[in-house]
């Protein structure tokens, strides 16, 4: 799905989304900078799996890590402004929500269900199959054979 | 004798107990790494995924994660902890974007170290040499803090000077290193990544002896005169921090995508299928190493809130001031886990390292070696630079501390031109060397120079390698749109295979 003129834009919007990060950065709209980041590393799942992307793949993981990281780094924002300066009142796994958002929602809920586990468990549907891998190989070992490579 | 000095004399017993176990198993693998090149820089194809993603895992954490992250936890609180929580999201895009790939080009290509992707992607030897010269910079900068961390655990040990004790680290991994090359390397980093998970099960329950409950942790220290700051996700001083928080989450998340000692522990696997695990043990891995981040520096804050021990002068000592507040066997556990993080990142280095100078940069003015000889002057090479860079660590002074500044920010600016050239086949050679070469002027010009020297700082506040890795994609991308050299219809064959079968 992925291929061809279509991964060309994909890079063009991951460079655009770089762009905005920066100018975001760089002018002290320091939050304006999370909706570019979840778009640019959300479109890297969609890089990996190239030509492999289907429906399902842009229901889960796509969509499901744009949804995601936006409702957490709300959710983060939300509770870091509501606890500003004081003791928090509320607490989450005994930190401040916002913290627990940092180290359980992004260090492992994320990372582990929506990029790892699809990669896991569908590996040869979106990352490699078999058939595929050998067609390759052998396809490379030609091309070094006609070089003089081996 | 008191407590503490039978501790650290237990704990010192235990210290020259591993380093023999590390050399021992350094001598063991070297008939295996001699077999050529091939082995001894890349490991190609000797191990499971097990292995090489515990050995991702451990190459991953530096000493930084031990001894500078608690160090600037504990000064400026959780919002140092992105640093470690965003990293465990780059093993992600990591196994997405450079797994399948690394492994095909190593299929169609001799590939044995990270510019050579570069030089069979683009056949520009300009760009091989300017992102050999910007890991070159890279390489020093990690060896000499390496050192330098090594230097304060065995000082806090054994009383011996800094430079010195770390001088005595490096070169049981020079040694190790020598013998076993990257074999040698994996194998002792995937002992080296089993202690880093122990240590942190032993940080946790000292921790958790210290504080009782993070909830008792939070309540204490946030009302405290220390302030609710240190508990909240922005840290102390808030203002200062956020410029900081948003650009670690930004960089953090690219993390070890563009850092090519983990990233060459691809080659390592003995099939594509082992694709499949090995980012996610390195993540997972890395992830609960991560927490070595939080833990001492939560426990140290909490004592200093409760007075029983006095604000640190030195932040870099949390770990230290930590391992002399829980049991023994946790000490022991720990101070392992910090060798084992230290040494596992030195020695990965020293691979990549003397590989930039028996491989790529000579192959960059088209000298190429057989597969013997490269082992021959790789090792020669590496004694070279290892040596080198205690030499440096010793008596570099400030230079250490300039360099020292090129780190991770340089790797991922120079590697993205590599990564993106694989993925995307519009990616030309012109836009290569551009991205490289502004790298190595930003490198010196922005953080040596601007940042260091001047002491100035970017707008916004932010640190410049997060400017000059925006430049790198940028340039990357949008140069690449206007140029032609090595894209497209002018791609070199092989990598018309490649690509075929990549997409």
């Amino acid at each position: 799905m992925i291929k061809g003129k279509l991964k060309d834009i994909i890079w063009f919007v991951e460079g655009l989304m770089v762009l905005w990060i920066l100018l975001a950065l760089m002018t002290k709209n320091y939050y304006a900078s999370i909706p570019a980041w979840i778009i640019l590393f959300a479109n890297f799942l969609l890089i990996g799996a190239g030509s492999r992307v289907d429906k399902r793949f842009l229901i889960y993981p796509y969509a499901t890590f744009i949804v995601y990281y936006g409702i957490t780094f709300y959710l983060w924002y939300y509770y870091f402004k509501a606890f500003y300066g004081k003791v928090p009142e509320v607490l989450w796994l005994g930190f401040h929500p916002s913290v627990t958002i940092l180290w359980l929602f992004w260090g492992w809920i994320g990372p582990v269900f929506i990029v790892f586990l699809p990669y896991l468990l569908w590996f040869s549907r979106y990352v490699v199959d078999k058939k595929s891998w050998e067609n390759f190989v052998a396809e490379a070992k030609q091309f070094r054979e006609k070089e003089g490579l081996e | 004798m008191g407590g503490i000095e039978e501790m650290k004399l237990i704990t010192t017993v235990v210290t020259v107990i591993y380093m023999a176990i590390c050399l021992g198993i350094g001598i063991y693998s070297k008939k295996r790494a001699e077999a050529g090149g091939k082995e001894f820089f890349a490991s190609y194809k000797q191990f499971g995924w097990l292995l090489a993603g515990l050995a991702a895992a451990a190459a991953g954490m530096s000493a930084y994660g031990y001894v500078g992250g608690p160090g600037l936890a504990y000064k400026s609180g959780a919002a140092v902890w992105y640093m470690p929580w965003f990293f465990v999201l780059s093993y992600g895009m990591m196994t997405w974007l450079n797994g399948k790939p690394m492994r095909m080009m190593a299929e169609i290509a001799r590939i044995e170290t990270f510019p050579d992707l570069a030089h069979e992607r683009y056949q520009c030897k300009w760009t091989r040499f300017f992102l050999s010269l910007n890991l070159v910079f890279c390489i020093w900068a990690y060896l000499g803090t390496q050192v330098l961390g090594g230097g304060l655990i065995l000082q806090w040990l054994t009383g011996l000077d800094a430079g010195i004790a770390g001088v005595l680290i490096l070169l049981v991994t020079i040694i190790y290193t020598y013998y076993g090359g990257m074999v040698g390397s994996i194998l002792v980093d995937g002992l080296q990544g089993f202690l880093m998970i122990l240590s942190i099960v032993g940080a946790f329950i000292g921790c958790i002896m210290i504080i009782g409950s993070f909830d008792n942790f939070v309540t204490t220290v946030g009302s405290s005169s220390l302030g609710p700051h240190y508990v909240d996700p922005v840290g102390f001083p808030t203002e200062a921090m956020l410029p900081l928080v948003f650009s670690w989450i930004f960089v953090l998340a690219f993390g070890v995508v563009g850092q090519p000692h983990v990233n060459t522990k691809f080659y390592a696997l003995k099939s594509y299928e082992d694709l499949r695990f090995k980012g996610f043990i390195g993540g997972v891995g890395y992830g609960i190493a991560g927490f070595m981040y939080m833990l001492p520096a939560i426990a140290v804050l909490y004592l200093v809130a409760i007075g029983q021990v006095q604000p640190l002068k030195i932040a870099d000592q949390a770990v230290f001031v930590f391992a002399e507040h829980i049991p023994m066997w946790v000490t022991v556990v720990i101070i392992m886990g910090l060798l084992a993080a230290l040494m596992s990142t030195a020695s990965s280095f020293l691979v990549i390292g003397s590989a930039l100078f028996t491989r790529d940069i000579p192959k960059a003015f088209g000298k190429e070696l057989s597969q013997k000889d490269e082992v021959r002057i790789g090792r020669i090479a590496l004694l070279i630079l290892g040596l080198g860079a205690c030499i440096f660590g010793l008596f570099g002074g400030y230079m250490v501390a300039l360099l020292g500044v090129l780190g991770l920010g340089t790797f991922v600016a120079c590697s993205l031109p590599v990564v993106i050239g694989y993925l995307w086949r519009r990616a030309t050679k012109e836009a290569a060397l551009v991205a490289q070469i502004l790298v190595l002027l930003c490198s010196f010009g922005i953080s040596v120079g601007y940042e260091k020297l001047l002491g100035l700082k970017l707008p916004g506040g932010i640190p410049g390698y997060v400017f000059y890795i925006c430049l790198s994609f940028l340039v990357m991308i949008f140069v690449s749109l206007v140029t032609k050299g090595s894209a497209g219809d002018r791609l070199p064959e092989k990598m018309k295979i490649y690509f075929r079968h990549l997409e």
